[in-house]
């Protein structure tokens, strides 16, 4: 059995042993692959928790029509496209925010973008907590209070495509997500979330910064 | 214990990943021919650990569309958008008909093609994800479990790569519905 190790690292394999896939191989996968797409589409087409399917070449802001839950709605995905933002916006979404389609960060992708220094930190919290600590430049946005702060925080933003992240408290905290979709709204292209938020930042040992300026 | 469960527990799969390498070893050193007992045994097994792993993944997919649609939309953000509910619509189904072909070994060659082509994917996907550090459900297996993307999951998937990719290369196996129609139509 030792001697087997060996066998495999220095002698070619056997003919015998591995058989290469022929092209026969290859065409009954594709026909696997056939087969599936056409009984999932026809499963969908009569399932009665099934989406819809348009075939519709992707086109600019059109992209918010293809998925549409029957007999619902769309969700609502405000601020990607401005001209389909109103009808959007009027009615509320049925589905849960699963599909809110705010990028969600990894502590490393936070760090990744805060060593390039070319974007904007938004710390959610309150005002006393922000005091106690934040990231190095982040500038203070209640989520609550959207209103009070709203104007100081919205005219150092003055470039729509500025890269903007969100954070708070980490775990379920929604203050970020309330700001996030607030800026989405007005029309901010990209704007992402750190889901740890604070807690993950100060464990990890990155640069923090104290006191009421940013 | 749920198939999911198992799969995510990175110390039972990787014990069960080396023990059928181990497996695979002693099959090749044992002698090297076709009819070998243990070459033969060693891809049937993983032929339906592969068939078990592919069908368990696509169940809940497939009972909850739009919520595997949701799932792409938010967490693969290279597909195009226009591709998301198709995809959403395919995959799980492609899947499921892989898993079960490789079950009971109806052209199961072909299905591990399939299988270690998905895998592929799928390593592209997650790898993107983690480059761009990007935090969210990988939706792998199961959508409730609200299992975080890390370098384990990539891991994870190399290893079915390379268990698809014995399945693939292996010329025979035990137990295979395709030997029995072989045989009937031959008589």
């Amino acid at each position: 059995m030792s001697l087997g190790i060996f066998q495999i690292l220095f002698k070619p394999a056997p003919k015998s042993l591995f058989l290469w896939p022929s092209r026969d191989i290859a065409r009954q996968a594709w026909g696997i692959f056939v087969f599936s797409a056409f009984f999932g589409v026809l499963f969908n087409a009569f399932y009665t928790d099934g989406i819809e399917v348009k075939f519709i070449p992707p086109k600019k802001g059109d992209w918010q029509n293809q998925f549409q839950k029957k007999g619902h709605q769309s969700p609502s995905y405000a601020g990607w496209d401005k001209a389909e933002q109103e009808p959007s916006a009027s009615m509320p979404s049925p589905l849960p925010q699963t599909g809110d389609n705010v990028t969600r960060l990894s502590l490393m992708g936070v760090k990744a973008r805060f060593d390039k220094k070319n974007c904007v930190f938004l710390d959610a919290r309150k005002p006393e907590e922000y005091q106690e600590g934040h990231i190095p430049g982040a500038l203070n946005f209640y989520g609550n209070e959207l209103d009070n702060f709203a104007p100081k925080i919205v005219p150092k933003l003055t470039d729509k495509n500025q890269e903007i992240i969100a954070y708070c408290h980490g775990g379920d905290c929604d203050l970020s997500l309330q700001v996030a979709k607030t800026l989405i709204e007005q029309g901010y292209a990209h704007v992402e979330i750190f889901q740890g938020g604070w807690p993950d930042w100060k464990k990890s040992g990155y640069p923090i910064h104290e006191g009421d300026a940013p | 214990m749920k198939i999911d469960e198992i799969l995510t527990d990175p110390v039972l799969f990787g014990l069960s990943l080396l023990l059928l390498l181990l497996w695979f070893v002693a099959a090749c050193s044992e002698r090297l021919s076709k009819k070998n007992k243990w070459t033969l045994s060693t891809t049937t097994l993983l032929r339906v650990v592969c068939g078990l792993i592919l069908a368990g993944a696509s169940l809940d997919k497939i009972g909850d569309a739009a919520g595997f649609v949701n799932n792409i939309r938010e967490c693969y953000k290279f597909l195009p958008a226009s591709l998301v509910p198709l995809a959403g619509v395919v995959i799980p189904w492609l899947e499921f008909f892989a898993g079960i072909f490789l079950l009971v070994g109806f052209r199961w060659r072909a299905a591990a093609l399939v299988f270690s082509a998905l895998m592929l994917i799928y390593l592209w996907a997650v790898g993107w994800d983690l480059a761009h550090g990007i935090d969210c459900n990988c939706g792998c297996f199961n959508k409730d479990s609200a299992e975080k993307m890390t370098g384990w999951t990539f891991f994870r998937d190399l290893g079915f790569l390379g268990m698809g990719s014995v399945v693939l290369l292996s010329p025979v196996t035990f137990a295979a519905l395709d030997s029995l129609l072989n045989r009937s139509s031959k008589s």
